[in-house]
């Protein structure tokens, strides 16, 4: 690669930053006693018999505390400020991994969505659904009543990938094209009431790592009230 | 052959001793700093919970950066992700600072397997053994997809730096 232009492409595409995640940010992302070091351990432990004493008390306030700790909210910029609760969607485990799908509403206007592993860590997009919310359609855009984000579970894209995302309340059923031609018909979940906002969610663990390539939300009878596909989008194929 | 375990220790001396360039390579692959941030994290945590899981058939570096470019590829699509054209462009060139598009959008237009060995060929120095270890592929396919990269991007190259 001798190329001058290549290497300043390059450069400018990933220049040097100067800021790093703490290692401790990680650690704190990866969640779990077993992901703290073992000094990190012997303080704690120490600390909690100092304190054993009040640990009775503070307990069901630290049960409460923990829930709300999501990673996402702990480092300002991370994820958009909440405009509601966070809540469970609805929990569950695929292929040995405990997982929450979390959901709300943000300070801008858009709905947040993610799986979040029972051990610490996941993943979270945030966006607008105007369908939903009201809010004025993008221009150059077109409605799609949905939204979706695909990761794994697991470190490498082969362990457990999975699916989700909101739909408009209509979708009683999601179907999930994948790009071998499969297709999940997914049923969509109810939201909790604290989210404030007609919208369902969806999520599904894909058979493999597929590419999907499209995604069509249905109403009870059958109807499309909601549609996205990636990369190269054919709006007649939601029709 | 005794297998490689994956430690805490081996995973946080990899991010201390080159956490800026596994940055660069998740800023490369997702093309926004925040993003890139977050791949980044959850990459490396990614890492961490599933240690247990690392098989030492290769370096612990090249596996940890299968973890982040696996992080950096989840794939988030809505509104805001679709041009007026309906197609969702799979790097955000959000960067310009001299550098030439024509380049830079040459890259991006590069095959997702041809793109991630080149930065991990430019951003973490990989030898080919490694980079086959990040994704995934057997070693003699990596000089093949850097060549086939290079090949793509000859005559853009050739024309800018002429």
């Amino acid at each position: 690669m001798t190329y001058r232009s290549l290497k300043q492409a390059l450069d400018s595409m990933a220049p040097e930053q100067k800021h790093l995640p703490t290692w401790e940010d990680i650690l704190d992302r990866a969640g779990g006693e077993v992901a703290l070091p073992a000094r990190n351990r012997r303080r704690k432990r120490s600390w909690i018999l100092a304190i054993a004493a009040l640990i009775v008390v503070l307990v069901p306030l630290a049960a409460i505390a923990s829930e709300e700790n999501w990673w996402f909210l702990r480092e300002e910029g991370m994820a958009p400020k909440p405009a509601t609760d966070v809540v469970v969607v609805k929990s569950g485990t695929w292929n040995g991994y405990d997982w929450k799908l979390v959901a709300y509403v943000s300070r801008t206007g858009d709905i947040c969505s993610g799986i979040q592993l029972a051990t610490g860590g996941g993943g979270l997009a945030c966006g607008p659904i105007p369908a939903v919310l009201g809010s004025p359609e993008p221009s150059g855009t077109r409605s799609a009543g949905m939204s979706s984000l695909a990761g794994s579970l697991g470190a490498l894209r082969e362990d457990t990938p999975y699916i989700e995302g909101p739909v408009v309340d209509k979708a009683a059923q999601v179907d999930i094209y994948l790009s071998d031609d499969q297709v999940l018909h997914v049923p969509t979940i109810e939201a909790p009431n604290e989210l404030g906002v007609p919208v369902r969610f969806f999520a599904a663990e894909l058979p493999n790592y597929n590419d999907w390539s499209k995604l069509v939300g249905l109403d009870e009878e059958g109807k499309i009230v909601a549609c996205l596909s990636v990369v190269y989008a054919d709006l007649p194929v939601c029709k | 052959m005794r297998s490689q375990r994956a430690s805490l220790d081996k995973i946080e001396h990899v991010y201390r001793k080159n956490g800026s360039g596994f940055l660069r390579l998740a800023l490369a692959a997702t093309g926004d700093v925040e993003r890139a941030r977050d791949a980044l994290q959850e990459g490396f945590a990614r890492a961490i919970r599933s240690r247990e899981t690392f098989r030492g058939t290769g370096p612990i570096e090249a596996w940890v950066a299968r973890c982040v470019l696996n992080a950096a590829h989840d794939t988030y699509a809505g509104l805001v992700a679709v041009d007026g054209d309906g197609q969702q462009p799979e790097i955000a060139l959000a960067h310009s600072d001299g550098a030439n598009p024509i380049v830079r959008e040459a890259i991006a237009r590069l095959p997702r397997r041809q793109r991630d060995a080149l930065f991990l060929r430019y951003y973490l120095d990989f030898d080919y053994r490694s980079i086959a270890e990040a994704l995934g592929v057997e070693k003699g396919t990596v000089s093949a997809t850097l060549h086939a990269a290079k090949a793509a991007l000859a005559e853009v190259l050739q024309e800018v730096d002429r």
